[in-house]
């Protein structure tokens, strides 16, 4: 994020150096001097002092310094500076010759650390003789302008720009461990600097105006410059085209070949940062030709800024431990100065960028909020699960609790120090148990709701469900006679009968007590073979524990239903279903005496034998409905091979279609020969002798 | 005093089975608790192990998150919707929090996620390059 703002900064400041130096090339002619480039200079604003006079004041201590034969630095200041920027940032052009840039520079750093005038940033339109330019003729026409601009001391940040058919080069320099606080605590967070950093066309001066954003000149734009603005415009276009097409290629690609670029996934980097953090930015140009793709060991971050750029050869003042160690005062354009609404040049087109708004990412930001809240979720709802389930086997499935004293063996595993319960996903806890008599083993799985889920837990909210444990105990087959047997509500049992097979076949439904006995709830249904099935198995005690009015008002919201049946469809035909709703973790004991049902019936059923009477009945119902499987197995049989002669006969036939018309003459031909064959008297020769 | 000791213990051992069985009997005839008191039920010798039932692939339950996010993704990569490839990302989490058997649905939720992610990427790069060659 810092680079990207650091060469967002750059790039708004080569945009700044591109306009304004043209401009003003027309107005300054004095001080042309061979060798001399236009510069910018920015400085931190001065404090109770006009910024034009700071900035003559500064460059003029500069100046005297060097200028020996003009005494009157202050003049020469004046004359050398080209413009003053007051407005996003505190600065100025000037044209310099290298020497006395490298002063300036020097001289700036020299002075950084105090609190009066701090330098921010050194932009050095280098090479670009705009006033020169005019009268060149082409030489190359390769490589247009190699304008670089330097966070001086410490930080370095040199942009290029050359060619046609090249690039930026782009690279950064730290030689001092960024003081990141510092700078943080200075860059405005909100300064609405925006850029388009794009690779130059064959008319960069087109491409590159219509892309500065509207806000990055504003930003940059003086104050006094709108009248100006079309003048600049035309003066612009020329000077671009010549400016690319006059300058000489060694120079600048010698200069380019030391520039350190940045890898095109770098800025591909920059560029997802930007467009996460709602700026504006636009391209990656591809990375230079001319340059070195090597990247600075720097072991501040991941993408560190790359190595040194050597400085540039025409300054031979130019040294580069001078400005190392030396503490960085950076700034970033003034938020406060920055905003768009700021006078500007009217005519220029430039293509305002969309303007990031928080609703242009609305999609994402709920769909995001809504991971995170379903990761959340996620985990609650599964400690929610869990925690029902550890309480259920807390209360029945541990030592001496109702399943230990049933059961020789309790969980899963064969080891004595298994686990209880088995989870299968993140909503089904299973419970096994074996070593009973009268019965193989018992399963129970605990059903919870999605609560891990949170889509499923939203549904859930409008179709209620509950969490559910079912016990699924298998009889030995010796122990169970025949027996077909449920109970449920109304309605759950009007579902079940028409459902479940054997209930339909064996079972009748609503079966009443045999004589004025004491029966079930209103609001429970008994499905049964026959009454004295029903009648034996609600005994009193199950009544008076569950079914029975009383009982049945307190327990019966946790009953769901029980399901007895000697002809479950399956391997093992015996089996006692018991299905109850599960209570929450802190009330697990509602629910004791319903799981108390399934040893209870276990027991019953296992000791039961129904009455010699009742026992032909239903043999005779078992035998019959034994013969109906078998037909109706039969007939499935028969049907499939139907079936398959069916299609046997049809793919001979599509086999014979398939035959060439050819193979059906032969064949034809065949079949005549043998019938005239057949036709004709057999004739028996002998031969004489 | 050791003659008196053994005679109370023999007392008291009769005593206790005296009272047991007749707790017992009052068990049985009452039957107010619904366990059984006759003996213990436990029968360690025929205990089975655990055996998990093999379910094969057709018996388990459609996973319809993970249906809805290849749509999604398909929808999003195709027509580049972000909303739909968000979706699909987000019915992918929802499938890999219902997972149960990791091999067999991991395959199809894989490939909805990387429907997703290139809707997303296609979606979100593909569409600055193109706003940038506009520009």
């Amino acid at each position: 994020m810092k680079q990207l703002r650091s060469i967002l900064i750059a790039s708004a400041l080569l945009a700044a150096s591109l306009l304004f130096p043209s401009s003003s090339s027309s107005l300054s002619t004095s001080t042309a001097e061979e060798g001399a480039a236009v510069y910018i200079v920015f400085v931190d604003e001065p404090v109770g002092e006009e910024p034009e006079a700071f900035h003559i004041r500064t460059l003029a201590a500069v100046l005297g310094r060097f200028d020996f034969v003009s005494r009157c630095s202050e003049e020469s200041a004046r004359r050398a500076i080209l413009f003053h920027y007051t407005h996003a940032a505190s600065g100025f052009a000037a044209k310099l010759t290298p020497k006395q840039s490298n002063l300036v520079s020097f001289k700036l750093c020299q002075v950084g650390p105090t609190a009066s005038m701090n330098p921010l940033v050194v932009l050095r339109t280098g090479h670009v003789r705009f006033a020169s330019v005019a009268k060149q003729e082409t030489r190359n026409p390769n490589v247009a302008l190699m304008p670089t601009w330097r966070i001086v001391t410490s930080v370095e940040v040199v942009l290029g720009f050359c060619g046609e058919d090249t690039v930026f080069p782009l690279a950064f320099k730290t030689a001092q461990p960024y003081p990141q606080g510092k700078i943080r605590e200075r860059e405005s967070p909100s300064a609405p600097l925006a850029l388009a950093v794009t690779p130059p066309t064959a008319i960069p001066n087109k491409a590159m105006t219509s892309r500065w954003p509207r806000s990055l000149t504003s930003a940059l734009a003086p104050r006094g410059d709108a009248p100006r603005g079309d003048a600049l415009l035309l003066l612009l276009a020329p000077l671009f085209v010549l400016s690319l097409v006059t300058h000489e290629l060694s120079r600048h690609s010698a200069l380019a070949a030391h520039f350190e670029g940045f890898d095109s996934d770098d800025l591909d980097e920059a560029e997802d940062l930007s467009s996460s953090d709602e700026l504006p930015l636009a391209a990656s140009p591809p990375p230079p030709p001319a340059t070195s793709l090597s990247r600075s060991a720097s072991p501040e971050s991941h993408h560190g800024p790359p190595s040194v750029p050597k400085p540039p050869p025409s300054s031979d003042l130019w040294d580069e431990d001078e400005f190392e160690g030396i503490p960085v005062a950076v700034q970033s354009a003034d938020p406060a100065a920055a905003p768009a609404d700021q006078t500007l040049a009217p005519s220029l087109p430039l293509p305002s960028p969309p303007p990031p708004s928080v609703r242009s990412y609305t999609t994402e930001i709920v769909c995001i909020s809504f991971l995170i809240c379903f990761l959340i979720n996620y985990f609650t709802g599964k400690r929610e699960n869990e925690q029902i389930a550890l309480a259920w086997a807390a209360k029945f499935a541990i030592k001496d609790s109702i399943f230990d004293k049933n059961f020789s063996l309790l969980g899963t595993g064969d080891g004595k120090d298994t686990p209880l319960l088995l989870k299968e996903g993140q909503d089904v806890f299973k419970f096994y148990a074996s070593g009973r008599r009268y019965c193989q083993s018992m399963l129970a799985t605990m059903e919870m709701r999605s609560r891990h889920d949170l889509i499923s837990r939203a549904l859930d909210l409008v179709f209620r469900k509950r969490d559910v444990i079912t016990f699924e105990v298998v009889m030995n087959e010796d122990a169970m006679d025949h027996v077909v047997l449920a109970l449920a509500k109304r309605k759950m049992a009007k579902a079940m009968h028409k459902e479940e097979r054997d209930l339909e076949r064996f079972a009748t439904l609503g079966v009443m007590p045999p004589s004025g006995r004491k029966w079930v709830a209103d609001e429970v249904l008994v499905v049964a073979e026959s009454k004295e099935v029903a009648g034996d198995l609600i005994t009193e005690v199950a009544l008076d524990q569950v079914f029975g009015d009383k009982a049945f008002e307190k327990f019966g919201k946790w009953f769901i239903s029980l399901h007895f049946s000697d002809q479950h469809p399956g391997s093992h035909k015996k089996r006692l279903i018991f299905k109850f709703a599960l209570p929450d973790a802190n009330n697990m004991a509602d629910m004791s005496r319903l799981v108390a049902l399934v040893p209870y019936y276990i027991d019953l059923i296992g000791r039961y034998k129904l009455s010699s009477h009742a026992q032909s009945k239903t043999e005779a119902a078992r035998a019959k409905a034994t013969k109906e499987e078998y037909k109706e197995q039969q007939n499935l049989r028969q049907e499939a091979m139907q079936k398959k002669k069916a299609e046997k006969k049809k793919s001979l036939e599509e086999a014979e279609m398939k035959l060439t018309a050819q193979a059906i003459r032969k064949k034809e031909e065949k079949d005549r020969a043998r019938q005239l064959k057949k036709s004709m008297p057999r004739v028996k020769m002998l031969r004489s002798h | 005093m050791p003659r008196f000791h053994g005679s109370t213990n023999l007392g008291a051992a009769f005593c206790v089975r005296s009272t047991r069985g007749a707790a017992e009997a009052k068990e049985t005839e009452t039957g107010d608790a619904m366990k059984e008191a006759t003996s213990d039920p436990r029968q360690p010798s025929t205990a089975k192990h655990y055996v998990s039932p093999t379910l094969s692939p057709q018996d388990l339950p459609i996973d319809y998150a993970g249906f809805l996010a290849v749509v999604f993704g398909v929808v999003g990569v195709t027509l580049r919707y972000k909303l739909c490839s968000w979706l699909a990302i987000i019915f992918c989490a929802q499938s890999l929090a219902n997972m149960k058997n990791f091999e067999n649905d991991f395959k199809q939720l894989s490939m909805a996620f990387m429907f997703g992610i290139m809707g997303l990427v296609t979606n979100y790069l593909g569409t600055s390059r193109q706003a940038n060659k506009q520009r």
